[in-house]
This record gives C-alpha cells, structure tokens and sequence, in this order.
C-alpha cells in the first residue's frame, strides 16, 4: 500500500536511533551490549505512541487507521471463523431479504410514472371505478377550468396478421390528443393528427415497443408500412419508447393505440367502457378539480336521471390507481423483513457482548498502553462493520437472484392481467437498492456494534489485568442487556408470528371458498372469428357449434361448450334485468345482472349445479322461442319465493321488448373475483344472441372454449388446436389456461404474502431460539461455580433444570407481554390483505405466543439439562 | 558526562521543540538521533528529550517543507535518514527566533520588578 512504504521508512529510522543511541552507550560507558539497548530503549520513550503520533503528523491518519482496523478486523474474523461465517450469513439473508424487498418497493411504489409530470394525471371514473358512457365524456370534457386536457380510452381485442400466422393483440382505442396529454413522444414516426380520428379515416395505428420488437423485428421500415388488423388495414404512423406503457393500471398489455372514433357512440350514455383520464392545469389544485368535477357531474346526474342516477363519480390521481391497492400490503412486507433484520442485529449483539467480555483483558491491556477509548471503540466498531459490510455484499448478491426468481414467479402466477403487481417488469436490484442494501448494512453494523463496544471499553483496569480476571461488576450488567436484547427479540417475533398467521388464515378461508364449478380439469381457451366478415349470422353459430361436437369427440375429452366469458377469468359486462309483470323498479334501483351467454353443454362442462329446470338444447335457435336461465340470486331476487321456471323477463324496456323465457336455474357462482359473494347472472343461448353473432367487431366475435378431459393440458391444448386448424385455418386461439391456473391466479398475492410472512416468522424464530439458546448457555456457564455448590450442597438436579429454565421463562414472559399489544397494533395495518378473519383473530393470538413458549422451551432444555447434569467436583476444582 | 538529578531537568514545551530543531540543523545535516543528542548537549542536559517525541516532529516539520530528508550512511556505515534545514525553514527559524526572544524578554519583565515600583 502507498503509506506501507512510509511506515518501514519510519520503522527504519527508529531502528537506526536506537542501535546508535546503543552503540554509543556501549563505546562511551561501557555498558553491555543488552543492558545498552535496553538503556536506548528507555530513553527513546513510548516507541508506539511516537510512531502513532508521527502517523498523525502525515495528516492521513484516519484513512491509515480505517484500513489499519479493517486488517485487524479480518484477522479477528479468520480467528473464529464459524461465528464470523455465522454472523455474516445472518446477515447476508437478513440484508438480502430487506434489499429484495426494498427493490420491488422502489420500483413499484416509489418510481414516479414515465410521463410528463405524471403527479399531474388524474383519472376519472363513477363510483366503483366503474368505466363511463361516451355521453357523458363529452359532457365533462367541455370547458373544463382545472383540467388542461381530458382523454378517454377504450379497450380492443383483435386479430393481427403477421408471418407466422393471425395472433390475437390488445390494444386500445385513444380520443384526440392523449399522446400530447400524457407528454410522451413516440420514438419512431408520429402520432395521430386530428383527421385521422373522424370515420374512414382512422386507419391509423401506433405500435409499441414490444410489438414492434416481436412482431416486426424491430425494422425501421415498419413506420409508413400496413398492417391488417383484424381484417382491415391500417397504416403503422409510429413506435413508442420501449419504457413506454398506458394505461399503467387498467388493460396493461394493450401493445398496439388505435385512434377513437366516437361518432354516433357519442350520443349514447348507457353503454359504460371507456375510461377517462386527464391532466390538471398548471396551477390547480387536486381538490378544487375534485370539487368541479363532482358539482358538473350532479348537473348531469339531475338532467340525464334515467341512466345516470346513483353512479357516482371519482377522481384520483394517476399513481394511487396503479399502487393504491397494493400499497399497504408491500409496506408491510417491508416492516416485517425490518424486524427479521432487527432480530439478526440483537443477536449479533448479544453475541459481540459475550465476546467483548470475554476480550477484557485484551482491551484492558490496550488500554494500559495508552490506547485512547475513542480509539479502541472505534476499532471495535470497525469489526462490526466489517462483519456487516461483508454481509451487506453477499445480501446484495442474494437479493439479485432473489428478484429475478420472484420476477419471473410473479409474472408467471398472474395469468390475468388485473391480478398482476403493476410495473413488475422494472424491479430490479438497481441503483437505488443497492445504495439500500449499504445503507442498512452500516447501520446494522453500527446498531450491533455500538453498545457492545462501548461497555467493552467501561472496565476497571486492574480487575481485568489480572489472571482470569472477572470483573465484579460486569457480569450481572451484561447479562441484563442480553437478557433485555431476548425480550426485544421474543417481542418481534411475536409480532411476525401474529402476522404469518393471520395470512394462513386468510389463505385457509380462501382455499375453502366453494367456487360453485369444478376448476379441476377443465381447460379454458378463447377462440375468435376475427376479420373474417363471411362468419356472421347464422354462419358464426354454426362455426361454434360445428367446433364444440368436434372438439367432444376429442377422445378423452368428457364434455366441452362455449361461453363469452368464464367466471373469475373472464370480463364482465352487465345489462338490466326486468321482470315481467314486476313493478318498475324506481330510479337508481334497476336490477343489473351480468350478462352471460353459452352454447348447450355449459353447465355440465363446468359441473355448475342446475338447480331447477333444463340446460340450453340444440333445438333453442333464433326461430324458437327466447329463453333464458338465471342463476339463484337473480331468481330469488326477481322472484322471492316463487320458481322462476315459466317467467319472463328482459333485458331492455325500451322500444319492443324481447321477453325470454326461464327455463332453467343455475347454482351461484364466483363472478369477478373469488373473494366476493355472487351477484346477479343470466344466461342466454349462443343461437339467440344475436349481438354476439352479427357484430364484426373483435370484441364480440370471438368465446371462450371451456372443455373438461382426463388429458393432459398440452395434450388437450394441441388436440383442440388440430381440431380448430381443420374447422377454419383463420381462427384465432388465445389465452390458453386452465380454470385451477385462474384460480389460482385470483388468489396469488394472498400466497405470495402468506409465504413471505411465513418465512420471516420462521426465520425470525430460529434467530430468537438461537439468541435464547446462547444466553441461556452463557448464563449457565458464568453461573458455573454456583451451580456446582448448590448440587454439593444438596440440591436435586430437576430443581437446577427448573431454576435455569425459570430464568428463561421470564425473558420469554417479558417478551410475549409485550409483543402481544405491539402485534395487536401492527396487525390492524392489514386490513385489506385479509380475508374471512379479523385484524384481532383470538386463534392466532392466542398461537402464537404458544409457538414461541414452545420454541424457547426446546431452545432452553439443552442448557439447563447440562446444568443440571454438572459434576459439583469437578466444576469447584476447575474454573 | 554524567546525567544531571531528575529536578534539574526541564520539560520541553511544545512547540518549542521545533525552533530547536531547526536551529540544530543550521549548521548542517543531522540525523534524528543526531539532534536528539545535540540539543541535550548543549543545553548542559538540562533539556531531557524523550528521543521518541523527535519524530513526530521532524515528519511535521518535513511536511510543511522546512526540512528535507535524505538517506545516508553516516561514518560507522549504518543508513541514517539525515534531514537539512531548507530555505523555507531559514525563514521560519529567524521567525520563531525572534518570537521566542520577545517572548522571553516579556516573561521577564513580569518577574523582575519595575523600576520605582
């Protein structure tokens, strides 16, 4: 090293004074040659504190000190290798565990959105967050004094013709100006011009990066060039910014942005699917736009009662919509993986005070040669951050790995884009995080390191210097701080066991949530007759039923049919639901049932219970009289107390209403989410549909296959596809799943925190048995000499095991009556992460602590037995 | 010559170490030991230096460039680190000389009485 050469010059020079202060001792009075040097020796002074204060002369003394101490720190390390490969390894997967999930923090909570000002953007919908009727857009988006500008944005679902063959795509649809809106210019080409939003001439499209990329190999020549999309053409005008991505919350894998064409849409305020969003004018408050838009919407409440009444609106920011939700369950992850953290420090602790006692003769000897406090403290707290900082780096290591793997979890569990965590795709241990991971690393250091340091150095010199010395008044003193650094630990941990628990409550609950079908076996898949205009009418439900008997021929496959969409994995669209003879329901009171619409076969294929009357049958065509099967809520709602089999109802009173039939009443199921009760459903035949059968647009052209086999999914998956390809080549298959994956998709944030909760608790009790464990095991040891007297004098070994585990007994007992209060508090933060089991679940609270006592029992046995065990003799002998 | 009674002796201020050195070293080059020796010499022994207390002195004087060192053998052969008064450091003994007088003078104005009083 640069000052290495300095300190041998140094040594060197000391070396020569003092052989020539002795050679002259020995020439002038005749001293002997070891008498001379000693005599040097002494007049030379304190050789080291010279040498010290020469280091300090240079001006680099501390940079020589640091790396002094570090050195010194890695040979005390390599002296007891298993406790320092124990210290760092806590320490990596404590700091490790907190750096991952500070990552997906930062990255999803923290990051601000990639537009212009995007605190700026809010977004505006009706009361549960229900999209808007474009009626009502255009209302709101007249003269409006806070926002600069308002966009709304539709969802489409189409069909691309690439080389390898038509592909299902997402996009959306964008009304004028929303790229300016949201600031972002594209990377390649241009965005919409106004024209190209009127009708005819929206050919236009837009492309995102990652189509692009895919789809046309990221070829500049794609800008300029067409594309057909779902059987039209349209010119590609631009590419995105691969960072690129709307709507951040809602439709995220929308890849492709189609000008909006509202045109005579405009004028309709009942049909509710766009989503709006704008920008606040610079200058206005988020609370007076709140307050315009609320008093501008009860104008339009008041004048347009009939299909406006009771809806409600809202505004929120852009960022709360894409984190709100998943907010206070990340924070929590985030305080939990802390406490593991802080139990790993108070163990380190616990343990660096056993060892500093133990050095009290080093220090004290250090302390004789004139070493100041400050110093040696210092130089202790160099080995605690030494320790920590080599933990800190294997964290680190540990925590990129860890992301990646959870990344690719993540992305694979969430089969459904509403259940995804927003913005998984840019967590990453970056920057940000790894400045996290040094930060925490130091301050572990230090918090592990400090207090033991400090009452290391607190010695009375001469009770320490001497032979085995013991200290008279330290070992009482350091056993209370570990004894109080147990109870923080046992209390922490109460607290995580609380937390674990109540997620395994919540998964139990939602494991036994009857979904009212069988998802086992049962494959889903959405075909769709996409840009092929010929496939209409009657065409389009031959192709259905033509590919629903095919695909049940399938050997191995026991039923199959179609519906638009399935429950849970599927979208849910609603219309009204009068029944005939039934008195008008008032205003804002209109019964909305989700509109579902299957071939015969449905419910047998989903092993959904029919609880009166017939499923649909080939013969209910377009010619034959309308029928309809409701489920149980919808019946007893309509129909209290009655069947409903022979009633009518329908789904519009306006102009002639078509009055369909019941015939059938289906068992409840789960609708949109598996933890919400079921609402109202209704079921029409694909045949009578006619809305699904004569519309070309995407969205209503394609239904999902739900087929139950024994097969394997590849095997079933690749059968159905042979079967389709043979029907119709142009078909368009998508969205290959089976209904336990969509299941399991609804319910993977629970799993996922559940099995975080699950490993700190269990991490945070190992590293509070270990702590119990030594200190126990310390205790006993100190306590030798008195044990050894207490037998000799006739005490019985059980009653030493009963002392010893009584001394446990109360740290645990201390610990428990605090970490209880404390996780009483800390568990009402999670509310929403919980399902069927209250914040204050007496079960949980009460089991926890139980597994803690149980866990320091076992941890405190093998100390007390041994002491227990003690030969009297030989410990009164020895020392 | 033999050492002088413990209570003859003077502890060395600080600070004042460094005008000694460097006016040890106007006459030349001398290594650590060298000045140790010289100071105690011709100060009749009075001044008793602990030899280790030189060093941080000569590094702090060689710092700020009013001495420089070289390595040398010197007449029995063994290598010694020589240090040599530079013209920075001429500057800064006559300066410290002169403060060192008026501060002498001042202190001895005190302990004399003055005249008429």
């Amino acid at each position: 090293m640069w000052s290495k050469r300095r300190e041998d010059e140094l040594r060197k020079e000391m070396d020569a004074h003092l052989a020539e202060e002795a050679a002259r001792l020995a020439e002038e009075e005749g001293l002997a040659a070891s008498d001379a040097a000693a005599a040097a020796r002494r007049a030379f002074g304190n050789r080291l504190q010279a040498a010290e204060n020469t280091r300090e002369a240079w001006g680099l003394a501390w940079m020589d000190r640091l790396y002094h101490d570090f050195a010194y720190s890695f040979r005390a390390m390599r002296r007891s290798p298993v406790l320092a490969l124990t210290g760092v390894l806590t320490l990596a997967m404590g700091i490790g565990a907190n750096t991952a999930i500070f990552s997906v923090v930062s990255a999803v909570l923290l990051r601000p959105l990639d537009y212009h000002e995007p605190g700026r953007l809010v977004h505006i919908s009706h009361a549960r967050f229900s999209p808007m009727a474009p009626a009502n857009f255009v209302d709101l988006a007249r003269d409006m004094e806070s926002f600069e500008s308002m966009s709304a944005v539709g969802a489409w679902s189409g069909s691309m013709d690439t080389q390898a063959g038509r592909e299902k795509v997402l996009g959306l649809t964008l009304s004028p100006d929303t790229f300016r809106m949201l600031g972002v210019a594209p990377a390649l080409g241009r965005t919409f011009l106004r024209e190209e939003h009127q009708v005819g001439k929206n050919h236009a499209v837009v492309l995102s990066h990652r189509l692009w990329v895919r789809a046309f190999g990221a070829d500049p020549a794609a800008v300029g060039s067409t594309v057909t999309l779902s059987g039209a053409a349209h010119t590609i005008t631009g590419v995105m910014p691969p960072s690129f991505q709307f709507t951040p919350f809602w439709f995220t894998e929308a890849e492709l942005w189609l000008p909006m064409t509202l045109a005579d849409q405009a004028a309709n305020r009942r049909a509710q699917y766009l989503r709006l969003f704008a920008r606040l004018r610079p200058g206005a408050a988020f609370e007076q736009a709140d307050t315009e838009l609320h008093t501008r919407w009860q104008a339009l409440e008041h004048a347009y009662a009939a299909e406006n009444g009771k809806l409600g609106v809202r505004l929120r920011t852009l960022n709360e919509m894409v984190v709100g939700d998943i907010r206070p369950a990340l924070l929590v992850l985030l305080a939990a993986v802390g406490f593991v953290l802080l139990i790993a420090c108070a163990n380190l602790a616990s343990l660096a005070l056993a060892r500093s006692v133990e050095r009290r003769r080093e220090i004290a000897i250090r302390t004789a040669l004139g070493g100041a406090r400050t110093r040696i403290v210092r130089q202790l707290l160099t080995e605690s951050m030494a320790m920590a900082l080599c933990g800190g780096l294997l964290g680190a290591l540990l925590a990129w790995y860890g992301v990646d793997a959870l990344k690719g979890w993540m992305q694979n569990e969430a089969v459904r884009f509403a259940a995804a965590i927003p913005r998984v795709e840019s967590i990453a241990v970056d920057r940000t995080a790894l400045l996290f991971a040094i930060a925490v690393s130091v301050l572990s250091g230090l918090l592990f390191g400090l207090f033991p340091a400090l009452e290391a150095t607190r010695q009375s010199l001469t009770g320490n210097l001497r032979e085995g010395g013991r200290g008279a008044s330290d070992g009482p003193r350091s056993m209370r701080t570990r004894g109080m650094l147990v109870v923080a630990e046992v209390a922490l941990s109460i607290v995580l066991l609380a937390g674990a628990g109540l997620m395994l409550r919540t998964f139990a609950a939602l494991r036994a949530i009857d979904p009212g079908f069988d998802p086992r076996h049962t494959l889903t898949l959405q075909i769709s007759a996409a840009g092929q205009s010929a496939l209409r009418g009657e065409r389009r439900v031959q192709f259905f039923e033509q590919l629903a008997g095919s695909i049940r021929a399938i050997p191995g496959v026991e039923s199959a049919a179609f519906v638009n969409h399935v429950p849970i994995g599927g979208d849910n669209w609603r219309f009204r639901a009068y029944g005939e003879g039934l008195p008008a329901p008032a205003q804002g009171e209109e019964i909305a049932a989700l509109y579902r619409v299957a071939t015969p076969g449905y419910f047998r294929t989903m092993r959904i219970a029919l609880r009166e009357g017939r499923d649909f049958e080939a013969t209910d065509r377009e010619s034959t009289q309308p029928v309809v099967i409701v489920n149980e809520a919808l019946a007893r709602r309509l129909w209290p107390g009655e069947s409903a089999l022979g009633k009518r109802l329908t789904t519009s009173l306006e102009g002639n209403p078509v009055w369909a039939t019941v015939v059938g009443v289906a068992g409840n199921t789960r609708q949109e989410s598996l933890s919400e009760p079921s609402g109202f459903e209704y079921f029409f035949p694909y045949a009578q549909s006619a809305m699904l059968r004569d519309r070309l647009d995407p969205a209503f052209t394609y239904m999902t296959l739900v087929a139950r086999a024994s097969l394997s999914t590849s095997q079933l998956a690749n059968g159905i596809r042979a079967v389709v390809a043979g029907v119709n080549r142009d078909a368009v298959l998508s969205e290959v799943r089976t209904m336990d994956q969509i299941l399991a998709s609804a319910t993977w944030q629970s799993r996922f925190y559940m099995a975080a909760l699950l490993l700190f608790a269990g991490f945070a009790l190992l590293l509070a048995a270990a702590g119990i464990h030594g200190v126990m095991t310390w205790s006993v040891t100190r306590r030798t000499q008195e044990i050894g007297i207490r037998i000799a004098l006739g005490a019985d070994r059980r009653g030493v095991l009963w002392m010893v585990l009584r001394q446990s007994a109360m740290v645990v007992a201390c610990g428990i009556a605090i970490g209880l209060p404390l996780a009483f508090v800390a568990t009402r933060t999670m509310g929403r992460m919980l399902y069927g089991v209250t914040p204050a679940d007496p079960a949980t609270f009460v089991t926890a602590p139980a597994v803690l006592i149980a866990v320091a029992l076992l941890a405190s046995y093998l100390p007390a037995r041994r002491a227990s065990l003690m030969d009297p003799a030989s410990t009164l002998r020895g020392e | 010559m033999p050492p002088k009674p413990q209570e003859e002796r003077v502890d060395l201020l600080q600070g004042t170490l460094d005008l000694l050195i460097l006016r040890t070293l106007l006459f030349g080059p001398v290594h650590g030991h060298g000045i140790a020796k010289h100071i105690e010499r011709s100060s009749r022994d009075v001044l008793q230096v602990e030899h280790g207390s030189l060093y941080p002195a000569l590094h702090r004087l060689e710092r700020n460039g009013f001495i420089a060192a070289k390595w040398q053998k010197n007449d029995k052969g063994r290598e010694m680190k020589y240090y040599r008064l530079t013209a920075a450091g001429k500057r800064q003994l006559n300066k410290e000389q002169s403060k060192w007088q008026r501060l002498a003078q001042a202190i001895a104005h005190v302990l004399t009485p003055a005249e008429g009083a």
